[in-house]
């Protein structure tokens, strides 16, 4: 659970540097640079968290079926 | 042009070569080989002969048993041998006509299993069978009857449906022993049924393949075919045998009888509750397991590919897009970006920052566009 918790922390984060993007009506380029770096690292952890819960969930997958 | 020997055989054996025939006759001097097989069908009128001939490996595939004298039917493909020159059918399926040839090939096969052993061995059935697949046709009463004989407490039916009778029926009836023994190897028992026949219809039950696989199962084999004379070989294999469907649904019934007969009725009624219900709660589990794994994959789904959509228009707001297309920023000494020439004087320093780094610089000259 804790990793589905962070999952859903991150994409919130994500949702907020789209939303901050979409709605800047001057762009702030070192605020955008820090957005973009900031957005690219919980991209990389999502990716990651998620590959994790993808193959626990693959495993868990295939004890369910076998029974 | 005339032809060379080896074309003028070749151009024969490809006219040959189109569709297969049926013949019918009697078999003559048969032989059996440690690689081949041959025999000659005669004509039943004027005594013709055909060559026939087969591998030791196909005549086992076939799983029909010959012996001089029998009545078949044969199809294959008629060629001449090029080294020998000589005419003969090389047969791929062997079907004995008539009640007498029927009976001599399943005499000659009962004889070679008994030989081998494999009526002798009989496996105990589970004290309770709870779990069966069973292979029958999907068409007609049968498998009907059998689960509506089946006494009602809950006994979990995987069915294979498979022909049985005709050309297909002994693949089909192969093929559904080795279903249950790969995918679902925990069954209490593999049951094979069909309802009652002549000889002619009962074939795929006296072949050789069909009696050598259940005899291979390594799940429990009940057979329950009806018969009249002959049992078919299939049931002296089987580790039980019947001779109805009915009576292998009642024989699975029995299993419970001891254990019900030692609670009272009203015991037996709650028993039987019990059973419905731990089978109905089982289903459930199932269902809900399957619901969860659906959801899963779909949350999985989903967040690929939210991730990759953000990921796309991460690259597409970045400044450092700007930076890849060969654009450049300039920042002042106070880390200010410089969007106007105003911004800027000479001999202020800046900060230039373009992909893959940034030039420190001072301004020498500042030209206006008008």
């Amino acid at each position: 659970m804790i990793k589905k918790d962070q999952i859903n922390k991150d994409i919130k984060e994500l949702e907020n540097i789209a939303d901050w993007f979409e709605n800047t009506k001057e762009l702030d380029i070192t605020k955008a640079m820090l957005k973009v770096e900031r957005g690219a690292t919980l991209i990389k952890g999502l990716k990651a968290h998620l590959k994790g819960v993808e193959n626990r969930f693959e495993e868990i997958k295939k004890e369910v079926t076998k029974d | 042009m005339p032809l060379t020997v080896s074309q003028f055989l070749d151009s024969v054996n490809f006219l040959l070569s189109t569709g297969t025939p049926l013949v019918l006759g009697e078999v003559v001097e048969f032989k059996e080989g440690s690689k081949w097989v041959s025999f000659s069908l005669q004509d039943a009128g004027d005594g013709s002969i055909l060559k026939c001939a087969l591998g030791s490996w196909e005549y086992r595939r076939i799983g029909v048993l010959l012996e001089n004298g029998m009545q078949i039917k044969i199809s294959g493909a008629p060629r001449i041998t090029k080294k020998y020159g000589s005419f003969s059918m090389w047969v791929s399926s062997i079907e004995p006509v008539g009640e007498g040839s029927l009976k001599k090939a399943y005499e000659l096969l009962k004889k070679q299993l008994y030989g081998e052993g494999l009526f002798e061995r009989k496996r105990v059935l589970p004290q309770i069978i709870n779990k069966i697949g069973v292979i029958t046709s999907k068409e007609g009463v049968v498998i009907h009857d059998f689960v509506n004989n089946l006494k009602q407490i809950g006994i979990e039916v995987y069915f294979y449906p498979s022909r049985v009778e005709g050309k297909d029926a002994v693949s089909e009836i192969i093929s559904g022993i080795s279903y249950f023994n790969s995918a679902i190897p925990d069954l209490d028992a593999i049951v094979v049924i069909r309802g009652g026949g002549s000889l002619e219809s009962m074939q795929a039950f006296n072949n050789e393949k069909v009696c050598r696989s259940i005899s291979a199962s390594k799940i429990a084999t009940i057979c329950g075919i009806g018969h009249d004379v002959d049992v078919p070989l299939a049931c002296l294999v089987a580790d039980v045998s019947v001779s109805t469907p009915t009576a292998a649904a009642n024989l699975i019934n029995n299993t419970y009888d001891e254990l019900l007969s030692s609670i009272n009725l009203l015991g037996q009624k709650v028993f039987i509750k019990l059973r419905e219900l731990f089978f109905k709660v089982d289903i459930l589990e199932r269902k809900i397991k399957m619901d969860a794994i659906a959801k899963i994959d779909q949350y999985i789904a989903t967040t690929k590919s939210f991730i990759k959509h953000m990921e796309n228009f991460l690259d597409m707001a970045s400044p450092l897009r700007n930076l890849k297309l060969g654009y450049a920023m300039v920042f002042d000494s106070a880390g200010k970006l410089v969007k106007s020439i105003d911004d800027v004087k000479v001999k202020d320093s800046v900060e230039t920052k373009m992909f893959g780094g940034s030039i420190k610089s001072e301004i020498k000259l500042i030209k206006k566009y008008k």
